[in-house]
C-alpha cells in the first residue's frame, strides 16, 4: 500500500529548487571532473563529500549522486576525443570511440555515448526502484545471524574481485575490520585501541581517510607514473562529422538492453564496479555481434555496449546500499559515509525510517537522466577544452580541496593527520597492487559485522549452529559457499588449471 | 607507461608481509595484554573477542603472503617509477598538515600549492605566483564565507 505522505514528501524533495540546483551543479561538476584524465569518480565524490555536511540530506545526497553519474559519463568524452579515458570506467569506450573520431565521426560517437548512457541509466534506475522496496521488506526480517552472513558474503566478494590477488584482498579487508575496531566498542562501550586519544573515541574519521586514500594517493601516483602524452592525444582529430541517425540508434537496442541488464546485475553485486562491467559488456557484445571484426575499429555496437554497461552500474550499485547498507563499490562507500554524517543509516532501516527521503531520491535519480541528456549535449559541444588543463595546475588545486575538505568534517587538525596517513597507505597499497576497496568496505562494515557476529553468538551461547538453524541464514550460508566456490573456480581459471575462452580484456586498474 | 619492473619486487612483497604481520601481532599483543584491557578475548561477549579474532586472521594471512612471495613459481612484480618525486610530495603534504596549526592555513596553502606544482614540473614564476594566490583565496573564502568552517590562523596569518 502506497503511503500518500511518503509520496508527498518524495515529490516535495524533487520539487525543491535547492535539490534541483544541487543536482544540476553535481552533474555539471561530475561531467567536468570525469572529463579530466586522472581525476576519478571516487576521488571526486570523496573530495566533495564534506561540502554536503553543511546541506540538508535532501540537497547534499542528490549533489553527490549527480557527481557520481556525471563523472562516469564524463569519462567517455576524452576517451572518444583524445583516446585518454577520463575514468577507468571509460577505458572500453576509448577503443571504438576514438576509432570513430579518427574516421571524422566524433560527433556521432559522442552522441551515441550519451544516449546509450542515458538509456542504460534510466532502465537501471527503474530496476532499482522495482527491486529495492521488495528486497528491503525481506531484509527487515533479517536477524543478526543473517546480517553477519550477508556482511561476510559482501566482504568475501569484494576481497576476491577487486584486485589481482585474493590473498591481498582478504588482508586488506582484515585490516579494514581492524581499523574499524578502533574507538568505542559498539556493544559494551569499552574504549579500544585509542591510546588515551579522545580524537579516536569515535573511531577513525571515515571521510578524511577516504579522501586520503583516493585523492592524495592519486596525486602521488600521478607523480610516480606521469601519463605519457601519446601522439594521438597531442594532435586530436577535428571534432565534428555527421550526427547519429535515429535508425542507427534504434538498431542498437538489443546491444544496449543486453549491456544494461549485464551492468545492472554486475553493479548490484558488491565489489564489481563500472570499470569491470564496461569490459564484460564489451566482450559480450563482440561475442554476440554479426560484425565482430569491426570491434576496436569504430564499431557503434562496441561503443554502445561499453557505455551502457558502465552507466547501468551506477543505479544498480545503490541496490545493496539502500537494501542492506552494503556498499556496491567504493563510490557508494563514500555515499554511505555521507549519509551517516547526515544521521541516516543506509539499509532496511533507511526505508523504514525515511521512506519519503528514499522515494524522493529515486525520483531524483530518474530526473537526473533528463538533466544528464541536457548537460551531456552541452558538454559534447564545449568540454573538449577541459582535457587541456595541465596537471601542474590541476593536482595542486586538488590537494588544496583535500586539506580543506578533510578539515571541514570535524574542524579538527587530527583529521588532517588521518588524511595524510590515508594518502600514504593508499599510495603504498596501489604501488604494491593491494586493492583499496576491501579495506574501505571492511572499515565501513566493521561495526555492523562485529555487532552481528557477537549478538548471534551471545544469543546461541557460543554455538555456531545459529548460522544455519534459521531458513534465511541457511540460504545465505549456501550463497556464501557458492560465492567461495565461484571464486575458487575463477582462481583456477586464472591460474591456467582450467581453460576458458575469453573475449574481453580485463582492466588493469580497479579505480573508477 | 614508461616504467619497468623492478627486480626487488619479491623483497618488497616480503617487507609488506612483515608489516602486515607486525600490525596483526601488535593488535594481538594489546588484546592479550596483562590484564586484558578489553576483557577476555575468548569470551564472545567481551570487547576483545572480535578484534582478537581478526588480528589472528590478519597475522595468519600475513604469514601466507610472506611464504607465497618466496615460492619458486611466484611472479612478484613491482613497477618502478618516479618514487623520489612522490616521496618528496608526500613529505610536503606531511609538513603542510603538521605545520598548519602553527603557520596557519593561508601561509601553508600559499606555500604548499605552488611547491606541489613544482613537483609536477611547473617552473614558470607567474603560474606559480597565480597558484599561490588564486586557489587558496577562492577555496578558503568558499569554506569560511559560505560553509562557516574556520581554519587555524597560526602565528603568522
Amino acid at each position: 500500500m502506497i503511503d500518500l505522505a511518503v509520496l508527498q514528501q518524495g515529490l516535495a524533495m524533487l520539487a525543491s529548487p535547492w535539490t534541483f540546483l544541487a543536482l544540476s551543479a553535481g552533474l555539471a561538476g561530475g561531467i567536468l571532473i570525469g572529463a579530466l584524465p586522472g581525476l576519478t569518480a571516487t576521488m571526486a565524490v570523496a573530495v566533495l563529500a564534506p561540502f554536503t555536511f553543511f546541506m540538508e540530506a535532501a540537497i547534499g545526497i542528490p549533489f553527490l549522486l549527480g557527481i557520481y553519474k556525471g563523472a562516469i559519463y564524463g569519462g567517455s568524452i576524452p576517451a572518444i576525443l583524445v583516446n585518454t579515458p577520463g575514468t577507468a570506467a571509460a577505458a572500453a569506450t576509448a577503443r571504438d570511440g576514438y576509432a570513430l573520431t579518427q574516421q571524422g565521426k566524433s560527433r556521432k560517437a559522442l552522441e551515441l555515448s550519451l544516449y546509450s548512457s542515458v538509456v542504460a541509466d534510466f532502465l537501471a534506475t527503474l530496476i532499482l526502484i522495482m527491486v529495492a522496496i521488495p528486497l528491503a521488506s525481506i531484509a527487515i526480517r533479517f536477524g543478526s545471524s543473517e546480517f553477519a552472513l550477508l556482511y561476510l558474503i559482501a566482504l568475501t566478494m569484494i576481497a576476491t574481485v577487486s584486485g589481482e590477488s585474493f590473498l591481498k584482498g582478504l588482508i586488506a579487508a582484515g585490516l579494514g575490520l581492524l581499523v574499524a575496531s578502533i574507538g568505542l566498542d559498539p556493544m559494551s562501550g569499552y574504549q579500544r585501541f585509542t591510546f588515551g586519544n579522545t580524537d579516536l573515541l569515535g573511531g577513525v574519521s571515515l571521510i578524511p581517510l577516504l579522501i586520503g586514500m583516493f585523492a592524495l594517493s592519486e596525486i602521488l601516483m600521478q607523480l610516480t607514473h606521469p601519463p605519457e602524452r601519446t601522439h594521438d592525444a597531442g594532435q586530436a582529430v577535428e571534432h565534428g562529422g555527421e550526427r547519429l541517425k535515429w535508425a542507427e540508434f534504434w538498431a542498437l537496442r538489443p546491444t544496449i538492453l543486453r549491456s544494461t541488464s549485464l551492468g545492472t546485475f554486475l553493479g548490484s553485486l558488491p565489489g564489481l564496479g563500472a570499470e569491470i562491467a564496461c569490459w564484460i559488456a564489451y566482450g559480450l557484445a563482440r561475442g554476440r555481434s554479426r560484425e565482430p571484426e569491426k570491434f576496436g575499429k569504430g564499431s557503434l555496437e562496441g561503443l554502445a555496449a561499453a557505455e551502457s554497461g558502465n552507466n547501468a552500474v551506477v543505479p544498480a550499485a545503490l541496490i545493496p546500499m539502500t537494501v542492506f547498507g552494503i556498499p556496491g563499490d567504493t563510490i557508494t562507500a563514500v555515499l554511505i559515509g555521507a549519509l551517516m554524517a547526515q544521521g541516516m543509516m543506509p539499509g532496511p532501516l533507511l526505508i523504514q525510517q525515511n521512506p519519503g527521503f528514499l522515494f524522493g531520491l529515486f525520483l531524483v535519480l530518474l530526473v537526473t537522466n533528463v538533466l544528464l541528456l541536457i548537460f551531456g549535449l552541452a558538454a559534447i559541444r564545449w568540454l573538449k577544452q577541459v582535457t587541456r588543463i595541465p596537471p601542474t595546475v590541476l593536482y595542486p588545486c586538488v590537494l588544496l580541496l583535500c586539506v580543506c575538505g578533510a578539515y571541514a568534517v570535524n574542524s579538527s587538525t587530527f583529521d588532517l593527520l588521518i588524511l595524510v596517513v590515508g594518502g600514504g597507505l593508499g599510495y603504498v597499497m596501489r604501488r604494491t597492487h593491494f586493492p583499496i576497496a576491501p579495506l574501505i568496505i571492511g572499515l565501513l562494515l566493521g561495526p555492523g559485522f562485529e555487532s552481528a557476529v557477537r549478538q548471534s553468538l551471545v544469543f546461541s551461547n557460543g554455538s555456531l549452529a545459529i548460522f544455519w538453524s534459521r531458513p534465511g541464514s541457511l540460504i545465505l550460508l549456501i550463497l556464501l559457499a557458492l560465492v567461495i566456490f565461484t571464486m575458487a573456480w575463477r582462481g583456477l581459471v586464472k591460474a591456467g588449471v582450467i581453460r576458458k575462452r575469453s573475449n574481453s580484456h580485463p582492466p588493469k586498474s580497479n579505480n573508477t | 607507461m614508461n616504467t619497468r619492473t623492478w627486480p626487488g619486487g619479491r623483497l618488497i612483497e616480503s617487507l609488506l608481509a612483515l608489516a602486515v604481520i607486525a600490525v596483526g601481532v601488535m593488535f594481538l599483543r594489546i588484546v592479550h595484554g596483562t590484564p586484558p584491557p578489553f576483557g577476555d578475548p575468548r569470551d564472545i561477549g567481551s570487547a576483545a573477542f572480535f578484534p582478537g579474532l581478526i588480528a589472528l586472521l590478519v597475522t595468519g594471512l600475513g604469514v601466507v603472503l610472506l611464504l607465497s612471495a618466496w615460492r619458486p613459481a611466484s611472479s612478484v612484480a613491482f613497477e618502478s617509477g618516479h618514487t623520489a618525486r612522490a616521496l618528496m610530495a608526500y613529505a610536503l603534504m606531511v609538513a603542510m598538515v603538521v605545520s598548519i596549526r602553527f603557520l596557519g592555513i593561508w601561509l601553508v596553502t600559499m606555500l604548499a600549492v605552488p611547491l606541489l606544482a613544482m613537483c609536477f614540473g611547473e617552473r614558470r614564476w607567474y603560474v606559480l605566483l597565480a597558484l599561490a594566490v588564486v586557489p587558496p583565496a577562492l577555496v578558503i573564502h568558499l569554506f569560511e564565507g559560505v560553509m562557516g568552517v574556520y581554519f587555524p590562523r597560526g602565528v603568522v596569518l
